[in-house]
């Protein structure tokens, strides 16, 4: 019984003196974010990186974009990240003036398993009868017809699509419903959609390794996940009529268009010429004014220091190295133009 | 010999070995369900065992760039779940400061109060908490804690959602314990004029300890691996955090991270195994207890 009361009260005294450390929060310590998954290894890269060289926790949850939306509205993080930019109707149900600021930029690809990962060109309309349904065998006539050179064998299409709401649902749909009709009409935009065809997989990890196992299997996943476990991916014909294939080059030259003063730009079907046609920004979101619930300013000048270092070269030299791509040159001016206007009770941060 | 003990002894035959085949069945019907166990053990162990170096205890979590140096280099991913392993004690640690003490307590009631009507309704109370789905725990400890008092996620919202979770499983596991104390050990005590809460707290709860541990025991190992509250309460850091009101990371956490990012998947295996032996421990240490601190009347 001693020993039991003694390891109890050890117990109590280890507990007590960890949870005393977290009073007295003028010096920012720790910044608080969360949102989208599709950029999460860029983030948890960089973040660390931050971390180590200026003493500062960052912690980035991954729980998804609307997660992340969810939580800069409930006011419990620092900053929101998000795939799919705010449109006015949820700008305007935010407690304040929310401000995107564009980090990276990604890429959707469609990755595929054939015998030989022979490397295929894929045209919108291929896409849409593809994801559609209406193409069912990969030796159709139609894909034989974009793809002269390759011997394609007589398999079943089988569609691969994401079964949880994700940001890479919606920039695929967003896609899909610019260069299809049909699809616009049937199926739509969203995170989470009512498929025609097609098997469901959680997660891109779980629509990648479906398609790995799967002969004869097309999906859509996030670049990195297909560059990552090296799958076959498709290279799309552009708005110029290019058929291009998924790279940093590509996805970066999609954002050489004009990019409005908000940064909230859809890029796909980009009319860049050199430009992979299903790529987009992914974005953290921050209020504008940063004197809300009780926060230091302290507290906001480190957030905006940390987002001001995620766009410097410092940060986004690493997005390549884990198959994301960088900000253009105007893209990261505009980001530090929104930037600029953060304030605290009022006055600018600057 | 005449016919009818032939009759009996060829029915006692086939009785005997009905008996016998009846037993082999239930012998193999029971190792049947211990199957499960060794084949999630033997799938981890294989799978799990390259990682498990001593970086591992003690270092944070990759990211994805020295992952994906290390595996396309074909070498073991270098970091460990270090923040995992700090963040899971901190949080269950505290969740079992909130629930052991109020569950005991609560068990204690139920057991001397078996037939009262309070007691029914708490009984019954105590049986619906234990049906809560865990999501929605994390959903409370996010409106409870999370808004209202931390500001922000934290480790402290994470264990108060898995406190209401183990709180259940003390409950009754004290009050099943303490029925079983004879009453005249009771009485022997309250007869030499000791009062009642000296009665209570140094004779009949140290005769029920080691039951009243192995259901503690049991409650933390069914909390340690919970991941949906964590997710909405704690939501995981990717440094040591001994601060309770900062977002803190799990084992369990990890291993949900680690499934998002292509380049850690063998991590996966590591963290699981990690858990899983983590738990296996803890069980065993229960046994040991109950064991040992065994009364006898």
């Amino acid at each position: 019984m001693k020993k039991f009361q003694l390891l109890l009260t050890a117990i109590i005294a280890v507990t007590l003196m960890t949870s005393c450390g977290g009073s007295g929060k003028e010096k920012a310590e720790t910044i608080t974010g969360a949102g989208a998954t599709f950029p999460q290894p860029f983030y948890n890269k960089i973040f660390k990186n931050y971390s180590s060289e200026k003493g500062l926790v960052v912690t980035y949850g991954g729980i998804g974009s609307g997660g992340g939306i969810r939580s800069l509205k409930d006011e419990i993080v620092d900053f929101g990240a998000s795939d799919a930019f705010l449109d006015d109707k949820k700008l305007a149900e935010m407690p304040g003036e929310v401000l995107h600021i564009p980090t990276c930029l990604g890429a959707v690809v469609a990755a595929y398993n054939l015998p030989g990962k022979p490397e295929l060109k894929f045209t919108p309309e291929l896409m849409e009868g593809v994801f559609m349904g209406k193409i069912t065998k990969w030796n159709d006539a139609k894909i034989t017809a974009v793809n002269p050179d390759i011997e394609l064998p007589d398999l079943a299409i089988t569609v691969v699509h994401r079964s949880d709401g994700s940001g890479t649902t919606f920039i695929f749909s967003d896609y899909m419903s610019k260069v299809s009709a049909d699809w616009k009409e049937i199926v739509g935009t969203g995170k989470s959609l009512l498929w025609p065809v097609g098997l469901g997989a959680k997660g891109n990890p779980g629509v990648a390794g479906t398609i790995s196992q799967t002969e004869g299997a097309i999906g859509y996943i996030g670049s990195e996940y297909a560059f990552a476990q090296d799958i076959p991916v498709a290279s799309l014909q552009n708005l110029a009529g290019n058929f291009i294939k998924p790279s940093v080059e590509s996805v970066s030259a999609s954002a050489k268009g004009e990019i409005p003063a908000d940064t909230r730009v859809s890029l796909t079907n980009t009319d860049a010429v050199d430009g992979y046609p299903i790529s987009s920004f992914t974005w953290l979101i921050i209020y504008k004014e940063q004197d809300y619930k009780n926060r230091s300013l302290d507290q906001a000048v480190q957030t905006i220091k940390l987002i001001e270092w995620v766009i410097g070269s410092d940060a986004q030299k690493e997005t390549t190295k884990v198959h994301y791509a960088p900000l253009p040159e105007a893209a990261a001016a505009k980001a530090k133009a929104v930037l600029s206007a953060v304030t605290y009770k009022g006055k600018s941060l600057k | 010999m005449n016919t009818s003990t032939q009759i009996s002894n060829a029915r006692l035959k086939g009785r005997l070995l009905k008996d016998k085949l009846f037993t082999y069945m239930l012998i193999f019907l029971a190792f049947l369900s211990s199957v499960p166990l060794f084949l999630i053990l033997f799938e981890l162990i294989k799978k799990g065992y390259k990682q498990i170096n001593i970086s591992f205890f003690y270092k944070v979590a990759p990211d994805t760039m020295e992952a994906m140096v290390a595996v396309t280099n074909n070498e073991v991913i270098p970091g460990g779940i270090a923040n995992g392993i700090v963040g899971t004690l901190i949080i269950v640690g505290m969740a079992s400061l909130i629930a052991i003490p109020l569950g005991i307590i609560c068990g204690m009631y139920l057991a001397e109060n078996s037939k009262g009507n309070f007691a029914g309704v708490v009984r019954f109370i105590v049986d619906m908490l234990q049906g809560v789905p865990s999501i929605v725990l994390g959903v409370i400890g996010y409106i409870w804690i999370v808004k209202p008092i931390t500001g922000g996620f934290s480790g402290l919202a994470g264990s108060v959602a898995l406190s209401i979770m183990m709180l259940p499983s003390i409950v009754r596991s004290t009050e099943e314990t303490l029925k079983m104390i004879p009453d005249t050990l009771k009485e022997a005590a309250l007869s030499l004029g000791v009062p009642y809460h000296k009665t209570m707290l140094r004779v009949v709860l140290p005769s029920g300890i080691s039951g009243i541990l192995s259901g503690v025991i049991l409650g933390i190992s069914r909390i340690a691996g919970e991941t949906a509250p964590l997710m909405l309460t704690a939501l995981g850091s990717a440094a040591i955090s001994t601060d309770i009101t900062e977002p803190s990371s799990a084992i369990p956490l990890l291993i949900w991270e680690f499934y998002n990012d292509p380049n850690l998947v063998d991590m996966i295996w590591s963290a699981s195994l990690f858990l899983l032996f983590l738990i296996l421990c803890l069980n065993l240490t229960a046994k040991a207890i109950a064991k040992r601190w065994k009364v006898q009347y």
